[in-house]
């Protein structure tokens, strides 16, 4: 349910807002009460208690005010006692000669709403490490080779309120995660194995960890085999959490609008031009899917999107925060995210896949004649300057004449030029899954949770 | 509010506890272009608190954070729960840090206000700004303080504060075709000499001066024998081999280096260090408040201690746990050394993101810009390339540049030369 504390504290903001608006053309006050909570269970020790991460948990304020030159922004812990005039101090620059953004007053448009989502049936602490014990015992004693295991299940809680003299939202979300690492060793290589199920409710995460084990555990053996590839190019065909890697690296960032605005991104000269092959529809949207990034309005106060940023290959539309949707003249997309109220807001990827196509994926496999399965993120990086993309897979398994050869590849990098890359995509198949499991950083800070996937891919693409 | 903590801790039923109370105040500068965008302050408290319960032959422990929204009555609710959960978990005993606690130290010395010291360094920043051709793109700047103060049960109560200046931009350059091209820096700094800015940004602006002027790598013209690795990939290299030998992979048994293995033929020391200036992770006591001073892990090559945290190291049956450290020296035997190699080779100035799998030894990755050094000395700005290889077949024949660098994570070698990876 929504935090007892902000509902408290709404009335304050409503104090501070209508105080500070008399001088400030613009005011604002996002509140965040986030509880994360992790149980992890090994052979060797079993852990519990709140994410240490201000990114899971914590209770914080950001007061944002526009001062007729520029935006500042002030984030404390509490505002039951804030200082009007300590505020003003601190946001005031005292050294301050140098240029600053021509932007103008965001829109405060009038909205009063109220959003949750929860879980209904919360699984209990002991049934969470009943559970775990339970997955940890089974992977552990399917082979020797097993070597440890560990369980993770992860509960993240969030409530959020955005005060303004217009508006007043408030949301409570939930979203959880189960996930495993499989260490395995033959005496002479060492292999790791990371799994993951996601879910709305702690019953469908764990349950979908259930169905799941049975392949983690073969495959983490499986692994012990794996030699790296050769490097050369290669038809793949990829996985949905490879094809959602994909869809993040090679046009979410790239589409991310406030590096429009910083002139960072070559997607910004192609918007209404052929990007990629015409099988290719990409979405972005905290309401484009209910995954790992999905809430009902952003750090902002703009309620939640589904953006079509590909259709026919096409590029359509980026993403946006406030700001740089101002910067822009456009409308902004529900993408200001923050890593916590510490934090300032960007344009930020949410739930970012693409959509499913008419190719049985049985079909797709039979029409490599040399190429690889590439399956399970690892992590990617992006260019959205030069588009250029690196994404890594944590492995691949071989396939000749349509028949996978039993020879596994580990790990596999795919590296490109962006639109080469799209412009390959010859068959997309018609199942797809949005993963609801991953981080995002902006640069190399700035974490944000966020999901993404697709349909299975065939392409052409240089691996190494 | 941490001593209130510990008198509701104190009073509950637990067997031992710590608590660890972090303030952080920051200015902090966001620019597009070189025009400000957005300024802010922040003034936040981060109060984690972990409790240990004692049951027949086991030690359980739960942790939970303090916010801003507890009460005592929250409180004492996430205690009763802590204890709960805590009863039930089977790990085994060991003991908390009641050794000699940490005098304070202040690592860091602002003297003046933050907003004061960001508007200066923003000032350093622009002064680099000024070769034809390049710019600086998107600067971030966050000055932060943090105080941070660990109280636990065995009578620890010791405190240190760190102020850190930390700058983010994007150095991009433009080609004589009109395109253009980004590198990216990011650096964090303990009392930074403005020149030391200055300097560092002029050099990352020539770096993209030269990703503006890079030829596509062509093998069939270029034959490096060696590579040379720097900056935050050497950092990788180096820190994974240091990351594998900590208590947490020897327990996990994830680790490759077993004791006295032997990481290297030549004499390759490493010692933990927590007394570095300038280095930028330094502190001196770590979560569980064990204070830090030095521990040798690697000697002439072999492994000679693991090295982590308290409690992982007591699982391991460790006599004496080192503390996790998170700086440390690394030292070379001078017959390693070199003033650069004698072959063409390619200097590899920016991955777009190096992988490194513990695992497999596997490292590789995607190289932004490289330099070729050609065997009479010409040097070509290279892109286009990626490299692979086995890191640790790699660091066995690994030659280093007689210049040693100072960076967060402490003292090593300026640049690694392998002549084991691949670049394809």
């Amino acid at each position: 349910m929504f935090s007892t504390f902000l509902s408290e504290r709404k009335e304050v903001a409503k104090k501070i807002v209508t105080e500070l608006a008399k001088e400030y053309p613009y005011v604002s006050i996002f509140g965040k009460h986030a509880i994360g909570k992790r149980f992890l269970v090994n052979s060797k020790m079993i852990q519990v208690g709140d994410s240490t991460n201000a990114m899971d948990s914590e209770a914080g304020f950001v007061i944002k005010v526009f001062n007729g030159d520029h935006y500042s922004e002030y984030s404390l812990d509490d505002i039951n006692d804030l200082d009007i005039t300590e505020f003003k101090k601190a946001i005031t620059l005292s050294d301050l000669d140098q240029d600053t953004v021509d932007v103008g007053i965001l829109s405060d448009e009038p909205l009063h709403k109220s959003f949750i989502r929860e879980d209904k049936e919360p699984l209990s602490n002991d049934e969470i490490l009943e559970k775990l014990e339970g997955f940890k015992d089974h992977l552990t004693a399917f082979d020797p080779r097993i070597v440890n295991v560990t369980t993770i299940f992860s509960r993240r809680e969030t409530s959020s309120m955005f005060i303004s003299p217009n508006r007043d939202l408030e949301q409570y979300y939930i979203w959880h995660n189960c996930m495993s690492q499989v260490i395995v060793s033959d005496g002479e290589n060492i292999q790791s194995n990371f799994d993951v199920t996601y879910g709305s409710t702690s019953k469908e995460a764990i349950e979908a960890f259930d169905q799941k084990k049975e392949d983690i555990a073969k495959m983490s053996v499986k692994l012990l085999e794996a030699k790296p590839i050769e490097p050369g190019v290669y038809d793949v065909i990829t996985d949905p959490s490879i094809t959602g890697l994909i869809a993040h690296e090679a046009f979410g960032h790239g589409v991310e609008m406030d590096m429009f605005v910083k002139n960072r991104a070559k997607a910004k000269d192609f918007i209404g031009k052929q990007v990629a092959s015409g099988l290719v529809e990409m979405h972005d949207g905290a309401a484009a899917a209910l995954s790992a990034a999905s809430y009902f309005f952003d750090d902002d106060g703009v309620l939640a999107n589904d953006t079509t940023i590909i259709k026919d290959g096409i590029l359509l539309d980026g993403i946006s925060d406030v700001l740089t949707a101002l910067e822009l003249k456009k409308t902004p997309s529900g993408n200001s995210r923050r890593e916590s109220t510490r934090r300032k807001a960007y344009t930020r990827m949410t739930n970012t896949f693409f959509m499913p196509g008419t190719s049985k994926v049985e079909d797709m496999f039979k029409s490599i004649e040399h190429g690889y399965y590439l399956c399970k993120t690892n992590n990617g990086m992006e260019d959205p300057k030069n588009w250029n993309i690196q994404c890594t897979a944590q492995y691949g398994l071989e396939i000749k004449d349509g028949k996978f050869t039993g020879k596994i590849v580990s790990p596999v990098i795919i590296s490109g030029f962006v639109p080469d890359v799209l412009k390959s995509i010859s068959m997309v198949s018609d199942k797809y899954e949005v993963i609801g499991s991953g981080t995002c950083g902006k640069g190399h800070k700035e974490w944000v949770y966020v999901a993404d996937g697709g349909p299975y891919l065939k392409a052409r693409v240089k691996l190494g | 509010m941490i001593k209130k903590v510990c008198d509701l801790l104190a009073k509950s039923t637990v067997s031992d506890y710590e608590v660890i109370d972090v303030r952080t105040r920051s200015v902090q500068l966001f620019y597009v272009l070189n025009k400000l965008e957005t300024n802010r302050y922040t003034d936040n408290r981060d109060l984690i608190v972990n409790i240990y319960v004692d049951h027949e032959d086991h030690r359980g422990s739960s942790s939970f954070k303090v916010l801003a929204s507890d009460d005592e009555e929250s409180i004492n609710n996430k205690i009763d729960e802590a204890i709960e959960v805590a009863q039930k978990i089977d790990n085994p005993p060991f003991e908390l840090y009641d050794g000699d606690p940490c005098a304070y130290t202040k690592i860091g010395a602002d003297g003046q206000g933050l907003d004061v010291l960001a508007t200066k360094v923003m000032d350093a920043i622009v002064k680099a700004d000024h070769f034809d051709n390049v710019w600086i793109n998107s600067t971030e700047i966050f000055i932060t303080t943090k105080d941070t103060h660990f109280i636990n049960s065995k009578g620890i109560d010791e405190s240190f504060t760190k102020t850190t200046v930390e700058i983010e931009l994007i150095p991009t350059s433009k080609n004589k075709n009109g395109e253009e091209f980004e590198l990216y820096f990011d650096k964090t700094y303990i009392d930074p000499d403005l020149d030391e800015i200055k300097n560092d940004i002029e050099t990352v602006l020539k770096k993209a001066i030269d990703r503006a002027d890079a030829v596509i790598y062509d093998p069939q013209k270029m034959h490096p024998q060696m590579v040379a690795i720097d900056g935050d990939m050497a950092e990788v290299i180096l820190g994974s081999i240091i990351n594998d030998i900590n208590y947490m992979n020897v327990l996990m048994q994830n680790n490759h280096y077993k004791l006295n293995d032997k990481i290297t033929p030549y004499d390759l020391s490493i010692t933990l260090n927590a007394n570095i200036d300038k280095a930028s992770n330094v502190r001196p006591f770590d979560d569980n408040g064990v204070v830090l001073s030095s521990k040798e892990i690697i000697k002439n090559g072999d492994v000679i201690e693991n090295w982590g945290s308290l409690i992982y190291g007591q699982y391991l049956k460790v006599d004496k746990p080192s503390g996790s450290y998170s700086t440390y020296v690394i030292r070379v035997d001078e017959k390693q050394r070199i003033e650069k190699p004698n072959v063409p080779y390619m200097e590899l100035i920016s991955f777009s993101s190096p992988q490194f799998d513990a695992s497999t030894g596997y490292f590789g990755g995607e190289v932004r810009l490289a330099r070729y050094h050609d065997e009479d000395g010409n040097i070509v700005p290279v892109t286009g390339l990626s490299l692979s290889g086995d890191l640790y077949l790699a660091i066995q024949t690994a030659n280093y540049s007689i210049e040693d660098v100072t960076t967060a994570r402490g003292i090593r070698p300026e640049v690694i030369y392998f002549d084991r990876f691949k670049l394809h």
